[in-house]
């Protein structure tokens, strides 16, 4: 066959190809494919298409075209369509041809439909009305086609229209009737699996039918079925089992041999299913296990179909785990594959060594010579192939060998899928077999080196997870830990390494700076700042270097004067916004000689109960109540205050000395104007005769005073009056007594005013028990809604203040320390959501009060910015996502974004950058 | 399952494409081209499965025809390789000793052949026999037009020979018995000719 292809070819083109094309091809056709060919060039080629398609175009509009002309138009039009042209305007004509036409004539207009359509084309639901009315035609004829157009075209959404008439069709009293329906519903199973759940049983009843064809084409329903569900199908183990016993028997009828073999589709499908049904079942094992023993008995290895069923038979076996004999049985088979000259069986051969080296090593045992010389085969799929028995053999001994092989493959290979394949098998056989150290961390930087580029993100997170289990805990060889980090450094030094992996080496830096105590501070920081300033840093990269940063200096790794001026002059430099104010915090931490001594067990005050008696003290004195922020937009004539106080966002980046000197301040203002009233506002009705703001409108006032009035207030608190205390124990007390109590005053807080209060104080005063207090008080699993949105809230508003204490050093705490504080309650609060069904209605509300936030932050945009990236990275640290969308504006609520959002917070650890979340998200959007 | 099915010549060109996996025209055209110069720079000797992302593509050449199919993981490769020959085998038995211009020519006709092979990616009737019936009596009407209408025409095989073949004895020898059925839609002038 296709013997005699040469000369025909040339000469029917020569000759425009007239006396070939039968009854179809019309003289229009032959020529255009005759011009088609002779096209020397693709633009010539276009050119003929081009005029083609404007005949055409003119020709099929044209009223009173008649079937005929029409069918050679739409099937010229198919042909250009398959050369990759344009032809949106001929689908119409497809449709109406299919509508109008009468059998051969239909057809073609089917054809064309499924040619040119697709499931989501508009046009399909024109096609319905035809399919339908063909459905219901005593022309079977009409019939088959519409089913097999129906099975290609209709969407998910129109099944519905087509589902009683094609189900109807199962007794039809045709088989290829029944056999075409069979498939069509096969389809819309693939489409909507719980449509056809209803018509399960006249479904089964088709396995059962007298014709063979109907019969084999059931299976494949019940194959999907299998698939989708294996321990609910058991039932169907016998059955097939008997189809399988006698089409080896050979008892069906003889037009479905092929090349001497029964039916081998069916066996092959039939031995596919039972292969998925035999873990759930071990009567059915047994029964298989025999009938597979019958077929490999009777498999005359002449035909190569029987190969193709020997394949599938080793595929079982491999999967049920059965009998030694069993297996080596197969094993032989396998041999004679892999030593066959013929290419295609070798390749199958390899490919079940690795399925069977993956049971048992001892296989491959005889093959050594082979698997050398394979690894250098010429055909490169074989020699792919044999990497994975390679793997397969792998063992404690060989390891390192097998690991170089591999490595040797991943450093050459520029196959993107290939390259994860072999990371993939390096990683596990580095988990697998804990050898010596170095070899471990050497293995896992050069797959890194080479393939981290094509990693996805679970793959990165393993070998994270994995260098972080072995390498990273306190109890590591300190020396492993020096050689991990000089490998980091090295990475992080040459400039060809992929984004990943410095994303990983920063994250080990981050983790091991203690040794960086060693090194010169002038090195350290230049490490980092260069690779700050390096140009075409994606925002990741910026952010991780920033964390690193943070915890060399809370580490007091580096001198900090040093560290400060330095951390200065890459102020100087372009950097987006969030980083700048990030290395403004830092470098106030610096001048103020804030450090965590790692040698101290830091024990956190997440209780801050001293805080209990300043807030009734201040409730007592007549303290202004604190209003939420998603009260304060319905009190009209707060909006002119919110406005005139912030002003509008700056258009462009800040002057950088702008930035320097008023970010902090600026963004305490916005802090502590979470309450609607300005600074001077609140200064005339809070009466707080003890107590010195700390925040003012140009920046934090001064510090020094603000010290010496704390504890005088403290002590002051100290001699509350009873009546303090009863109003206390109203407000709070029952957050601790029991749940229902808490519930109350938590999630409803009776009215807004006590709500507010608790805010207000909260705010303006010491960061106290509150934090404490929310997080005993966060109910069980009642009423979640309420409580979310305000505890969101609260939480926020309890980070400012804590961080801000941390500024003017007033509390022991690090704004680090007061970041995972906050986090932490975040989480919890977070934990209890998760506890009770997600509810639209919180969402809503939720989602208001951040919007809320961010309009009251687009007052300054550093502000703005820092802020949201709090808020972000809170939000992604606590799987909060709804917040995260919120929060952004910029997401919408959408899977694909959430995923995205969530992918990057794991690939960030948590820093979240909002740049890349943006671009990953527009990404999505468009690839959608 | 099998995601589609391309037919292109030895110079690159695109005879048939049938693609059973939802792709937009634009990917549809990648992947094409991709796996055009992929499996033209293969050589004889080599094997005919190809591991392409996350598919597997099988291959195999008929005269100056490829014929590449790209397949699921867990798919049986050999038996698509039977697929292919198996529609090659119906291609031939119809238009008698087929030839790459007689796809190209009646290339509708080597998409219902297919499509009656299979359907929607899984192997729909894989006796040679019946899927030349189901084509033959879709043909039926066509060539009894054709009948009718001139009695010139030169054309291969099967094909061929069915118009020059009394309609009822064409439906004695392809097994067809009950008539019936579908001759209310006969054309009026079959009864005249016939």
């Amino acid at each position: 066959m296709f013997g005699n292809l040469f000369g025909k070819t040339t000469t029917t083109i020569a000759t425009g190809g007239s006396d070939t094309s039968g009854d179809a091809a019309s003289a229009g056709f032959t020529t255009f494919i005759g011009k088609v060919s002779r096209a020397n060039s693709k633009s010539d080629e276009a050119h003929v298409v081009a005029t083609e398609l404007k005949n055409l175009a003119a020709n099929i509009a044209a009223p009173n075209q008649s079937m005929v002309q029409m069918r050679d138009y739409l099937c010229r039009v198919a042909y250009i369509c398959m050369m990759g042209y344009e032809v949106e305007f001929a689908c119409i004509h497809a449709v109406k041809l299919a509508q109008l036409g009468t059998n051969y004539d239909k057809r073609i207009g089917y054809l064309a439909c499924c040619l040119l359509l697709h499931r989501n084309h508009d046009l399909i639901l024109l096609l319905i009305n035809t399919i339908q009315k063909d459905l219901k035609s005593s022309n079977i004829l009409d019939n088959l086609a519409a089913m097999t157009a129906a099975a290609q075209l209709v969407p998910a959404e129109l099944i519905p229209s087509l589902l009683p008439m094609i189900v109807a069709k199962l007794q039809h009293q045709r088989e290829l009737v029944r056999q075409k329906a069979v498939l069509c519903l096969h389809q819309f199973q693939f489409l909507a699996p719980d449509l056809l759940a209803h018509c399960k049983e006249s479904l089964e009843r088709a396995l059962l039918d007298k014709d063979p064809g109907v019969m084999a084409v059931a299976v494949q329903l019940v194959a999907y079925s299998i698939q989708r569900n294996a321990a609910g199908c058991i039932h169907l183990g016998d059955p097939l089992v008997s189809v399988l016993q006698q089409i080896v028997a050979r008892k069906l009828s003889d037009i479905f041999n092929y090349q001497t073999i029964p039916f081998p589709w069916l066996q092959i499908q039939i031995i596919k299913c039972l292969s998925a049904l035999v873990p759930h079942s071990e009567v059915l094992k047994t029964k298989v296990s025999s009938i597979i023993r019958v077929i490999l008995q009777r498999n005359s290895i002449k035909e190569k179909m029987a190969f193709a069923i020997l394949y599938e038979c080793i595929q079982c076996i491999v999967k049920m785990a059965p009998e030694k004999d069993l297996l080596d049985e197969s094993a032989q088979h396998v041999k004679r594959f892999v030593n066959s000259s013929n290419p295609n069986l070798q390749y199958i051969g390899v490919k079940m060594l690795v399925s069977l080296v993956a049971l048992n090593p001892a296989y491959a045992v005889e093959y050594q010579d082979m698997i050398v010389q394979s690894l250098e085969h010429k055909d490169t799929v074989i020699h792919k192939k044999m990497h994975g028995v390679l793997y397969g053999i792998a063992c404690e001994a060989n390891v390192k060998v097998v690991c170089s092989k591999l490595l040797q493959q991943l450093k050459i290979s520029s196959d993107r899928f290939w390259k994860a394949e072999l990371a993939t098998m390096v990683v596990s056989l580095v988990s697998r077999f804990p050898v010596e150290p170095q070899w471990q961390i050497n293995s896992l930087f050069n797959t890194l080196w080479c393939s981290s580029g094509d990693l996805d993100r679970t793959m990165l997170k393993d070998i994270k997870q994995l260098i972080g289990d072995r390498f990273l805990s306190k109890d590591c060889d300190p020396q492993c830990q020096q050689y991990l980090l000089q490998k980091c450094i090295s990475a992080l030094v040459s400039d060809k390494t992929a984004i990943p992996l410095l994303q990983i080496a920063l994250w080990i830096v981050g983790s091991l700076c203690s040794f960086l105590k060693n090194m010169e501070d002038d090195k350290v920081l230049m490490l980092f700042t260069n690779l700050l300033l390096q140009e075409n840093m994606p925002f990741s990269i910026q952010s991780a270097v920033i964390t690193c940063i943070h915890k060399l200096v809370a580490m007091g790794i580096v001198e900090q004067v040093s560290m400060a001026t330095k951390l200065t002059e890459c102020l100087s430099h372009e950097l987006p916004l969030v980083i700048k104010q990030q290395l403004n915090i830092i470098i106030k931490m610096c001048s103020l000689k804030l450090k965590v001594d790692p040698s101290d067990t830091v024990v956190m005050d997440l209780t801050l109960t001293f805080l209990d008696d300043l807030v009734c003290a201040r409730l007592e004195a007549g303290a202004e109540p604190y209003r939420p922020s998603h009260l304060r937009h319905s009190l009209p004539g707060q909006h002119i205050i919110l406005t005139s106080q912030s002003p509008a966002a700056p258009s462009s980046g800040l002057e950088v000395e702008e930035v320097d000197e008023s970010m902090i301040g600026d963004r305490a203002t916005v802090d502590s104007s979470s309450s609607p009233k300005t600074d001077t506002e609140r200064d005339s009705s809070l009466i707080q005769p003890d107590i010195k703001r700390v925040w003012g409108k140009q920046g934090r006032l001064d510090a020094s005073k603000e010290k010496k009035s704390t504890p005088k207030n403290l002590t002051g608190q100290k001699r509350t009056s009873s009546e303090q205390d009863n109003l206390a124990k109203a407000l709070f007390g029952g957050l601790q007594k029991n749940e229902k109590a808490s519930l109350k005053v938590f999630t409803g807080f009776e009215d807004d005013d006590q709500y507010d209060d608790y805010l207000n104080n909260f705010k303006t005063d010491l960061p106290g028990p509150w934090s404490n207090r929310l997080r005993s008080s966060i109910p069980e699993n009642v009423n979640v809604e309420t409580m979310s949105i305000r505890n969101t809230g609260i939480i926020q508003e309890s980070f400012n203040v804590l961080n801000q204490f941390a500024m003017s050093n007033e509390s022991t705490k690090t704004p680090k320390e007061n970041e995972i504080d906050y986090l932490q309650l975040q989480g919890d609060i977070n934990l209890k959501k998760d506890a009770s069904n997600e509810n639209n209605g919180e969402q809503i509300s939720e989602g208001s009060l951040y919007n809320d936030l961010n309009n009251k932050l687009a007052g300054a945009e550093v502000d703005f910015d820092a802020q949201l990236s709090q808020l972000l990275e809170a939000s992604v640290t606590s799987g909060d996502v709804h917040c995260l969308h919120r929060t952004d504006g910029f997401f919408k609520e959408d899977p694909v974004s959430k995923t995205a959002v969530s992918e990057i917070a794991l690939e960030n650890d948590g820093f979240l950058d909002v740049e890349s979340c943006r671009i990953k998200h527009s990404i999505y959007t468009d690839s959608d | 399952m099998m995601q589609f099915m391309l037919l292109f010549s030895r110079q690159g060109k695109l005879r048939l494409q049938k693609w059973y996996a939802a792709h937009q025209d634009k990917m549809k055209k990648k992947i094409t081209r991709e796996l055009v110069t992929l499996v033209l720079s293969r050589k004889p000797k080599m094997c005919s499965f190809l591991e392409w992302k996350d598919l597997k593509i099988v291959y195999k050449r008929y005269a100056s025809l490829y014929f590449c199919c790209a397949i699921e993981p867990e798919d049986n490769e050999l038996l698509t390789l039977e697929v292919i020959h198996r529609y090659v085998e119906l291609l031939d038995k119809y238009f008698g000793s087929v030839c790459e211009l007689d796809i190209i020519f009646n290339f509708e006709k080597a998409y219902f052949m297919l499509d009656e092979l299979l359907l929607g990616g899984e192997v729909q009737e894989t006796s040679k026999k019946n899927v030349l019936k189901a084509i033959a009596a879709q043909d039926l009407l066509q060539e009894l037009r054709g009948i009718v209408r001139t009695s010139q025409a030169n054309l291969g095989g099967h094909f061929r020979q069915m118009q020059r073949k009394l309609p009822r004895d064409f439906l004695r020898t392809t097994g067809l018995a009950d008539v019936e059925a579908w001759k209310i839609t006969y054309p009026t002038h079959f009864t005249n000719t016939a």
